[in-house]
């Protein structure tokens, strides 16, 4: 039991090195695969996020955290994980700036997501193809410039017109990007921040 | 880090014009034991005129301790002086008060310095909890003692008051023997200490020289402050203010030690601008972060501990000039190296005490701190290695080297809005005022100091009555 209570600590401080071998070693200590991921790494998460929501972790704390997690998972044989959904993300057409986009990339993947991050510069005919070749139930926009952010709504008309109205929300975000302006042109969904993007995303994939 | 406004040449213009002010000039000294110290000292004395000789001043100035401590109730609650530290007060006392319920202005109690030591004992930056009011219902000869019992009660950390005659001090000088259980201790271990204010240009008040007579019996150190306004009290320019400003404290250094050889002192190099319009002081312009500069250059070429009026603000509120003039100053302020910064939780230009105003400048006090600490350099810290595996185009956000690295990197604050445009609108998008004030309530509320030992309380009330019963007998009350 004390190697539960021990990986859930590495995982709770991000020690990678120390949450694989306390994974190893619970695993050769007999015990059963389910008892390490409920008792150890999910209830890890768990303290993971009430720190981070009670502003106590950072978001560098909140993702070395989710990638200790990932090693754990990974130690699992047969445990090949279920990831949550799968968003495509990118920066707009002609918006380089990609910050912002790399954050909610790293937070998406580290709540569970499964990420095919497009990069910089991606037009909505790429964002189309992405989303079709990988299923993904989001597509993810950012956009730093008021210059690019007309490429928002190329995007999501090129989506309704590949006939992806239906499956594939779209979520959008960046400094001059706001709510009002996410349903002006139908986006499903906005979010100010990388914590929100997560939870907005989450929110899309249920939907 | 080091922030310096005057050359050596003019640090020694500025001692030898101080020099030529007290022989030639003097000061004008109202009490008779004194003058008879400074005759006996080869100082020429007519009336209460005193005329002090350069020998006499470099004497004083060799003779004064040069470094010291005050301790709270709590012995580990220390400000050092003298030893490169620093040190952040509240302000010792202020007539009215801004009521903390109905926002207006009145005069202050003895129970507000209760609440003044509660929110400074909970404010980690304050070193020493000032009782920020004058208790207007009581007399000059027992309302400092009176503040001083509702602040043993609510603060564990030194604790910075006005000892305003020598009646009031005997009293506190007991009080003080009390909390340590003997004089020795007491004297060990000073609680607080008086501070001896002259009156520009030139001048010495009767009863603060007075007091000094009681404290020294606890051998408590001395800090000397007087506030020259340039071109009321003082010149009407920069330089000329720090001569006279600079005189005047030379001249208390040599009071303290003819009274007592030895005691420490602190040098309080506090002038002031004078605003030509309104007729009154100005607190915090941009010629106070330049003075306060010089007086530290000053007070650190006498090899003495530095106390400079800096973080303070104009301002009623803690508004945009409050964070502009308390966070310019206070910066200059830090970056010379004084040993004490002042007199903060003043409402304007000793207007009024504001807990609101001292909960900002606490901030300010976090800010500065952060600014002293500088850049740390080390091969860790220059990053290269996770430079090279993030590489061109990745982030930095997910990576162990932040994560060890960030929470001493940055400065985290308490009152500053960092939020998101729509973050901050859907808080109720507060001002600075606001949440300062709401910071005060909450600390207000919720902060319980370590309670006073009940044998000291008894103790306390016991000292309290006997002078209440002196001054009653005397009709002085």
């Amino acid at each position: 039991m004390t190697t539960i209570v021990d990986l859930k600590q590495a995982i709770i401080t991000g020690n990678r090195e120390q949450a694989k071998a306390l994974t190893q070693q619970a695993l050769d200590e007999g015990l059963e695969a389910r008892a390490i991921v409920v008792n150890g790494i999910a209830a890890a998460m768990e303290v993971v996020g009430e720190k981070f929501r009670a502003n106590e972790f950072f978001v560098p704390e909140l993702l070395i955290a989710q990638r200790a997690m990932k090693e754990a998972l990974s130690m699992m044989s047969g445990a090949d994980v279920d990831h949550i959904g799968t968003v495509a993300i990118g920066t707009v057409k002609g918006d380089l700036h990609d910050i912002g986009k790399n954050l909610v990339a790293a937070m998406l993947e580290g709540a569970g997501f499964k990420v095919v991050d497009l990069g910089v510069d991606v037009s909505p005919e790429q964002f189309v193809t992405a989303a079709k070749e990988n299923s993904a139930q989001v597509i993810a926009m950012s956009a730093l410039l008021t210059t690019t952010m007309g490429s928002m709504r190329d995007t999501v008309q090129a989506i309704v017109a590949a006939g992806l109205g239906d499956s594939v929300k779209v979520m959008i975000g960046g400094a001059p990007v706001t709510q009002s302006y996410a349903d002006e042109i139908r986006a499903h969904g906005y979010a100010p921040d990388a914590a929100s993007a997560v939870e907005k995303a989450k929110a899309l994939v249920l939907q | 880090m080091q922030l310096n406004v005057l050359t050596d040449g003019q640090i020694a213009r500025l001692h030898e014009a101080s020099l030529r002010l007290l022989e030639k000039v003097g000061i004008r000294l109202p009490h008779e034991d004194v003058c008879r110290l400074f005759e006996e000292a080869g100082a020429s004395v007519t009336g209460d005129g005193v005329r002090i000789p350069e020998a006499l001043v470099m004497k004083s100035l060799e003779r004064a301790g040069k470094s010291f401590s005050i301790y709270g109730r709590d012995p580990s609650k220390q400000a050092v002086f003298g030893k490169g530290k620093r040190n952040y007060n509240s302000i010792s006392g202020e007539a009215l008060w801004i009521d903390d319920e109905t926002g207006e202005r009145r005069y202050a109690t003895a129970k507000d310095a209760g609440t003044a030591a509660r929110l400074a004992d909970a404010l980690p930056n304050l070193t020493i909890a000032g009782a920020m009011s004058d208790p207007h219902e009581l007399s000059p000869e027992y309302g400092a003692a009176a503040a001083m019992a509702e602040m043993l009660r609510n603060t564990t950390k030194p604790i910075g008051l006005w000892f305003h005659n020598r009646t009031v001090s005997r009293t506190i000088v007991e009080m003080m023997i009390a909390v340590r259980g003997s004089e020795e201790k007491a004297r060990k271990y000073p609680l607080s200490y008086p501070f001896l204010e002259p009156i520009s240009p030139l001048r010495f008040p009767f009863d603060g020289v007075d007091a000094l007579y009681e404290t020294v019996r606890l051998n408590l150190p001395i800090p000397i402050g007087p506030m020259a306004q340039t071109g009321m009290s003082a010149p009407g320019t920069l330089a000329g203010t720090l001569v006279q400003e600079n005189a005047e404290i030379l001249a208390g250094v040599c009071i303290t030690q003819l009274i007592s050889p030895g005691v420490a002192v602190c040098y309080g190099g506090i002038p002031h601008a004078f605003d030509m319009r309104t007729t009154q002081m100005i607190f915090a312009g941009p010629e106070q972060a330049l003075m306060a500069v010089a007086m530290t250059q000053m007070g650190k070429h006498y090899k003495l501990p530095v106390y400079i009026n800096v973080g303070l603000t104009d301002s009623k509120v803690p508004d945009a000039q409050a964070g502009m003039e308390a966070g310019v100053t206070l910066a200059c302020g830090a970056m010379a190296g004084a040993d004490v910064f002042g007199h903060m939780g003043i409402c304007g230009m000793d207007q009024a005490t504001s807990l609101d105003m001292l909960v900002m400048q606490h901030e300010v006090i976090g800010y500065v701190e952060r600014l002293m600490q500088g850049i740390e350099f080390s091969d860790e810290g220059l990053g290269l290695e996770v430079i090279e595996q993030v590489g061109p185009g990745g982030t930095f956000m997910d990576q162990e080297h932040t994560a060890r690295h960030f929470r001493k990197e940055l400065w985290f604050p308490r009152l500053l809005d960092r939020q998101f445009y729509g973050a901050w609108l859907s808080g109720g998008a507060k001002t600075m005022a606001q949440r300062c004030r709401e910071e005060k309530e909450r600390l207000l509320r919720e902060h319980q100091p370590a309670p006073l030992p009940e044998h000291i309380d008894r103790e306390i009330e016991r000292i309290l009555a006997a002078a209440r019963k002196d001054l009653e007998d005397q009709g002085r009350l």
